[in-house]
């Protein structure tokens, strides 16, 4: 069993599963953070950006124009280009061979279309509706913002390796941008998820006969799973974003999960030095009081999961302040199919929401707060939304790298102003290093990451309950993260066998297999005769044809009975069982003419004396010793006699 | 019961006994049939009868006394424990009496009262508590031959019960028993009891398990101590070494605490102030004057586990805020601030290697008390006059308050404990002026409570809102004069957004806000700047405060609304458009919290006393901001007349007349005294004349309906009789409850009616 670990980051997992004869993709996650190193998109013409200065390495020689690449913010360089992102490890080996793709959250979903589409990909995509149209907004709001404002040329000289060590950090850092890609488009999009076939929680799917995998509820977001791929004989688990807190999504299962070969951990939260909750209400906190100055709050966001939450805390906070007449602003082109979709996936809910759906209510306050028109969505700044545009207000848009979507466009229109503040709330992106081409920057800029997914403690609280065999961890989650290298409580401890993974690693995974399940026709196991050897165990013998189809054993009748009558009687072993009954042999002895016998109890079993014959048998468990002085006649009549009071199979 | 028939006030004491009487005489008769609560009733008024008036002293009455108290310890009644609790309390009270100790030891109370030492009932408990020891009182100073010898066996059963019963809630009682009876006779208990045997066993007790136990066994202690300071068998400060040793620690800190109270002083010597430091000492690391090394290892030992170690250094927080709050310094102000950042997750300092750290961590009982104690610590500085001057960590402890007080996950109780921490802080800091920069730090202390207080104005937490506003209009109420201070509220804004929290959703806030708002409209800088920053005027401010006494859910928030309004109005603040502020206080006559309407009533009171006293007023006070504004209002020279036409005219006298007839007793009350107050001035200016009564029978005119005038309300007030309308008005329950002569006012009434055969037909 092969382990191939694709993704350098840990919340952005993809791997390649091959167990028995199955390969099996677990996630497709796409690293966007690459996307910071690239000169924001402007949805309006941006004098300011436009207007950096042109950067190239002092001593640069080389023959490659660069001169129209790179532009220089401060201290930083950006590369003036359409955004690129970094793929998974795909060519580890041959992406034709991957039977099933699992994914497990719609963030685990960003580089499918890369995996599915011009790869020679042909299997099956298993993933929960949620994910499915969660994944699919995901994609279509990145191909929208990207496609929006396209970039004429593509800068590739930068990616030499003479010219990247030459350039400032954090670019020069950039790993193997050679091979970073630019966004797929719709069409990919449509395509790729046009090959998922939804899956229910708890629903058994097949994968050849070989395995079977059953998804079961993460609790990290709307539809969000673990997997658990078994066999007959073995158990592997794969859990990915998971959330023992109480948000709206159905709770966590744990017991899918226990007692398994192997468990593969992965995209434990990014911030566990802070609590999700706090954070809430460090985000709550600094909205109402930026309102209650008079100013904006910008909060750059995913069109989905923590938002829903962020809507609804805000809203009850911004009543209890009594900042209930200030408007939220919602844009995202997929922002009206978020918020109903969200809606209408009562059963992938917490109990709580859940049972609004009876009452009736809708899940969510902001179907609420969109029907009263404190919520306010639209695809876009442009159109109805400059009609209804009124400050201060709450703006919730994409994209949180501040690279390209509408946050772009109101952090120029707000930046210049301290009285406005700018909410990180998502963890994929330094904020720093995200508002670093926006620089100077009056407007405030506060840090709330809220991450809902394990951290350290309850995973390995998490473990200990579900005590796997065998542990999978990137090697990060071995030591404190950088940035607190005293945390020792930061790391997966466990007492369970730990393999660490590096990217690009591929592991032999130590499940040795013993058995195979084999099933017999009904008909071959009506003809056998089984005999109990001891209570409740009974033995027969069998002789069968073992056909194998789709990773399924079936003993089946031979095909020709003669020559199987004649095949078992040709072969005929009879194999002699159980205890020997002393009485019954001495009786036998007497029907034979042996009647001067003599039977002595000894420490091993018995001694049976034949003074006449000058011979002495030797009767113990397992061993039968006949001792006659080399009469080779009486020790084969003997043999005989003793053998017909044994049980014969 | 809580109507009086006024004509029974005139019956004569001979009617109110008989109806007594036949009201207790009827009690023993009909107990089978009786509700318990109407037992309890009866037995509870014998025993206001006797407490207040003497009375049941006869023959015939000390017969229905014990009628009752038999049938009440009738095992089915005596299940109740309210029935026991009012037996007690009966027949404590009747001790006062010649003789009772004879019907007390007829009833077989004693042994009732020794069962109910450990009641299941707390308040029977102490009943019988306090009847046992009021028996053996009464027997010691009862000089009759019979009843002389009783105090000597009852406290012969108290020392058995001590000695030999296994109920340990029982033993808590009788200990208590011997501290009141060392209080008041201790020459005789240590006639009867041998002092040596007596401290021997309260020592076993103290070293007992039982917390309660050993607490009660050294106050007794200590109790014995201060009744015989020349006793040398009990040394005190060996009794809390011994304690120490035999780990009782908690409760030897106790006994320190016990000394440290104001009656043992004489007795401390300091030492009891060691001993009780020595935890937080020890816990923070600061080895300063530490004690033998056996009292210091004791203790070092008994808060090696967590909840012991908890358990200690509350008590050590709690004695050395005891000292706070008498005034002495217990030097212990450095280590309390180490111990506040053991408490805290965001220290990153050198405290992490205590040991203890992981004990106190976020553990809010110990970072309230050592709050409370920094609070009594600022306090303490704050009202030193020798000149002593602050301590060096102050600026460092002001700086962990600010820093805490930022972080996000803070229990809101937590955040309360801080912020009065932080008022005398500053306070102090103004005093030695620190704010001047005079200490680098201080003024980035101050920045950084500027941010946080904003923030924690826009909390999720009510509560912290409540708190944050409040402590802004503390800090603006004592510290505004101060130039620093008051451009400090400025820059932070923290004066706009107190203004905002008038909106917030929470009634708390929302009042906690107008409170602010009052403190921050007395500093002309910060009220105009708030008012410019927020583009709004004086007439917005106004309207607003007027709309939510006019339209708030909360009663909190009306009233508190009502009260600004009374303060400006107090202050001369500008409250214009007057007739709007008239208009609404007129209607929130009608409002449904009756302490709206008593605020009103205020408003309106105080209105009265400034237009009637305005040409009281000395010479000099016309240059007043107060009689200025009313120039407006009431010209110098109109006569009363013309004022009381303007009282009726702004509504004051139709919302008044409208009151008297409120559901609330309190406002019918108030109403009538400013009625009351009112009509003697008319009577006193000839308004209207003395002993004359207006013949219309048409009814009051009510608030809204119709324009009052003079000479309608000058009749109005004619027609009510104030007197008997306040005497009515001003009995309350309470007043029921400890005074049942009206109650009995009222059942006499109504024998009085069977009598006279005028019984009306209720059908």
């Amino acid at each position: 069993m092969k382990l191939y670990c694709l993704s350098g980051e840990p919340s952005k997992p993809c791997f390649i599963l091959k167990f028995k004869t199955t390969t099996i993709m677990l996630d497709s996650g796409l690293d966007m953070g690459s996307l910071l190193n690239f000169l924001p998109v402007p949805l309006v013409h941006s004098s300011r950006l436009s207007s950096l200065k042109k950067w190239k390495p002092n001593d640069y020689r080389g023959s490659g124009k660069i001169e129209n690449e790179l532009r220089a913010c401060g201290t930083n360089v950006f590369v003036d280009s359409a955004p690129e992102f970094t793929l998974p490890q795909l060519d580890i080996l041959d992406l034709s061979e991957v039977d099933v793709i699992l994914l497990s959250n719609s963030y685990s979903t960003l580089a499918l279309p890369y995996v599915t589409e011009y790869s020679g990909f042909k299997g099956m995509i298993y993933a929960t509706e949620p994910t499915l149209q969660g994944g699919r907004q995901l994609m279509e709001e990145l191909v929208h913002y990207v496609e929006r404002m396209p970039k004429g040329s593509t800068a590739n000289v930068w990616k030499n390796a003479d010219i990247l060590r030459c350039l400032p950090a954090p670019i020069k850092d950039a790993v193997n941008p050679l091979a970073w890609k630019q966004c797929y488009s719709l069409h990919d999009v449509n395509s790729s998820l046009a090959k998922v076939q939804m899956v229910g929680f708890n629903e058994k799917l097949t994968v050849f006969g070989a395995v079977t995998v059953t998804a079961s509820s993460s609790g990290y977001c709307i539809g969000s799973c673990n997997w658990s791929i078994q066999s007959d004989y073995e158990k592997i688990c794969y859990v990915a974003a998971s959330s023992t807190l109480t948000t709206h999504p159905q709770p966590m299962e744990h017991s899918p999960l226990r007692n398994s070969d192997v468990m593969i951990m992965s995209q434990l939260t990014r911030t566990p030095t802070v609590n999700p909750d706090a954070m809430i209400g460090e985000f709550c906190m600094t909205t109402a009081l930026t309102l209650r100055n008079g100013g904006n709050v910008l909060v750059p966001c995913y069109p989905s999961g923590v938002t829903y939450d962020l809507f609804e805390c805000l809203s009850v906070h911004m009543d209890s302040c009594g900042l209930s007449q200030v408007p939220m602003f919602f844009i995202s082109p997929v922002a009206d199919s978020s918020l109903a979709y969200s809606n209408i996936f009562a059963e992938w809910l917490s109990q709580g929401k859940k049972s609004k759906v009876y009452l009736p209510e809708a899940p969510f306050p902001h179907a609420e707060l969109v029907n009263t028109g404190r919520l306010k969505h639209y695809p876009g700044i442009h159109g109805p939304f400059s009609d209804e545009f009124r400050s201060p207000c709450v703006m919730f848009t994409g994209h949180p790298s501040l690279r390209f979507g509408d946050v772009v466009h109101f952090i120029e229109l707000w930046g210049k102003s301290s009285g406005n503040t700018i909410i990180f709330t998502e963890t994929d992106f330094p904020y720093l290093y995200a508002l670093a081409p926006f620089q100077p920057l009056l407007m405030k800029a506060v840090h709330c990451p809220i991450d809902t997914s394990l951290n350290f403690g309850q995973a390995n609280k998490l473990i200990r309950d579900l005590k796997p065999r065998h542990l999978v961890i990137s090697e990060r989650y071995s030591h404190p993260p950088a940035l607190h290298p005293h945390r020792n409580d930061l790391v997966i401890e466990t007492d369970q066998k730990t393999i660490m993974y590096k990217p690009g690693s591929v592991l032999n995974l130590p499940i040795k297999r013993t058995y195979e399940r084999v099933e017999i026709e009904p008909e071959l196991a009506a003809s056998l005769v089984p005999t109990e050897v001891k209570p409740g165990v009974a033995v027969a013998m069998v002789a069968g044809t073992l056909v194998t189809k789709d990773n399924k054993h079936v003993l089946k009748a031979p095909s020709d009975p003669k020559s199987k009558v004649d095949g078992l009687e040709s072969g005929r072993r009879y194999y002699v069982w159980g205890e020997l009954d002393m009485q019954e042999f001495v009786s036998k002895l007497a029907q034979h003419g042996i009647t001067d016998v003599k039977v002595e109890d000894s420490a091993a079993g018995h001694i049976v004396h034949l003074p006449s014959d000058d011979t002495l048998i030797q009767i113990e468990e397992g061993s039968t010793h006949i001792i006659c002085e080399g009469n080779e006649g009486l020790r084969v009549r003997l043999k005989d006699i003793l053998l017909q009071c044994l049980s014969k199979l | 019961m809580s109507t009086t028939n006024h004509g029974a006030a005139t019956l004569t004491c001979p009617q109110l006994l008989i109806a007594q009487k036949r009201f207790l005489h009827q009690v023993p008769h009909t107990s089978s049939v009786l509700d318990t609560q109407v037992y309890v009733f009866a037995v509870r008024l014998m025993g206001q009868l006797v407490a207040n008036y003497d009375m049941l002293q006869t023959p015939e009455e000390k017969y229905i006394v014990t009628a009752c108290v038999q049938k009440a310890t009738e095992a089915e009644k005596w299940s109740e424990p309210s029935i026991r609790n009012a037996v007690f309390t009966l027949l404590r009270l009747m001790l006062k009496y010649k003789g009772a100790l004879d019907l007390v030891i007829k009833l077989d109370a004693i042994h009732l009262a020794f069962e109910s030492l450990s009641d299941p009932s707390l308040f029977v408990t102490g009943s019988a508590q306090k009847l046992v020891t009021k028996l053996i009182i009464t027997s010691v100073t009862d000089h009759r031959q019979s009843t002389s010898e009783i105090h000597k066996s009852l406290i012969k059963q108290l020392w058995v019960v001590l000695r030999s019963s296994s109920d340990v809630a029982k033993k808590a009682t009788v200990l208590k028993i011997f501290q009141d009876l060392f209080h008041e006779i201790s020459n005789v208990i240590l006639e009867e009891v041998n002092s040596l045997d007596f401290l021997q066993l309260l020592n076993k007790m103290i070293r007992c398990d039982s917390a309660v136990l050993s607490r009660e066994a050294a106050t007794l202690c200590l109790v014995y101590k201060r009744s015989n300071p020349a006793d040398s068998s009990l040394d005190l400060r060996s009794e809390v070494c011994n304690l120490m040793h035999s780990g009782h620690v908690h409760v030897a800190l106790n006994l320190c605490r016990q000394l440290l109270l104001r009656e043992y002083q004489h007795l401390a010597d300091g030492w009891p102030q060691d001993f009780l430091r020595q935890p937080l000492i020890i816990v923070c690391g600061t080895f300063i004057n530490p004690l033998e090394s056996g009292q210091f290892a004791a203790i070092a030992k008994s808060i090696s586990k967590k909840s012991a170690c908890l358990e200690v250094t509350g008590i050590c927080l709690g004695g050395i805020e005891q000292l706070l709050q008498q005034g002495k310094d217990p030097c212990s102000f450095a280590a309390l601030h180490t111990l506040l950042q053991l408490t805290s997750q965001e220290c990153q300092c050198d405290v992490n290697h205590s040991q203890y750290r992981k004990f106190l961590l976020r553990q809010p009982k110990i970072q309230k008390a050592a709050l409370r104690c920094l609070h009594q610590y600022y306090q303490l500085y704050l009202n030193d006059e020798t000149g002593i001057g602050i301590p060096d960590a102050f600026v460092g402890s002001a700086q962990y308050l600010v820093d805490s007080l930022g972080c996000v996950d803070l229990d809101v109780t937590i955040v309360s404990e801080m912020l009065k921490c932080l008022l005398p802080a500053i306070k102090l800091a103004i005093c030695h002026s620190l704010l001047s920069a005079e200490i680098q730090m201080w003024p980035e202390v101050l920045d950084l409570l500027g941010g946080t207080l904003q923030k924690r104005l826009c909390d999720m937490h009510w509560e912290t809102r409540d708190s944050t506003v409040e402590f802004v209009g503390k800090i603006c109420q004592s510290c505004a004069d101060d130039t620093t201070v008051n451009m400090w509220i400025r820059k932070h804004n923290l004066h706009t957004l107190s203004w905002e929290c008038v909106k917030d959703g929470e009634s708390y806030v929302r009042a906690g806000a107008l409170a602010t708002v009052g403190h921050l409209s007395r500093d002309t800088t910060i009220w105009e700047n708030m008012k410019i920053v927020k583009d709004i005027s004086q007439e917005d401010v106004v309207h607003h405060i007027l709309t939510i006494i006019s339209t708030d859910t909360e009663g909190f928030a009306r009233r508190a609304a009502i009260d600004l309004v009374m303060r400006w109005h107090k202050d001369g603040n500008q409250l214009q458009p007057i007739n709007d502020v008239y208009r609404t206080m007129v209607a929130a006559t009608k409002d449904f919290d009756w302490e709206v309407k008593l605020g009103v009533l205020t408003f309106w009171g105080n209105i009265i006393d400034q237009v009637l006293s305005n040409d009281t007023l000395p010479s000099y006070a016309i240059n007043l901001e107060t009689s200025k504004k009313f120039k407006g209002v009431v010209p110098e020279e109109k006569e009363f007349e013309t004022k009381v036409e303007m009282l009726c005219s702004i509504g004051c006298c139709q919302a008044l007349l409208f009151s008297v007839e409120d559901y609330e007793q309190s406002v019918r009350k108030k109403a009538c005294e400013l009625l009351t107050a009112l009509k003697a001035k008319c009577l006193d200016n000839g308004l209207i004349q003395a002993n004359s009564r207006s013949k219309s029978s048409d009814p009051l005119p009510t608030c809204g309906e119709i324009n009052m005038t003079t000479p309608i309300f000058l009749d109005s007030i004619q027609r009510l009789d104030l007197e008997v309308l306040l005497t009515e008005n001003s009995k309350s329950c309470d007043s029921y409850e400890n005074n049942p002569m009206d109650l009995l006012d009222d059942i006499l009434a109504s024998q009085r009616q069977d009598e006279e055969d005028n019984a009306i037909d209720c059908y």
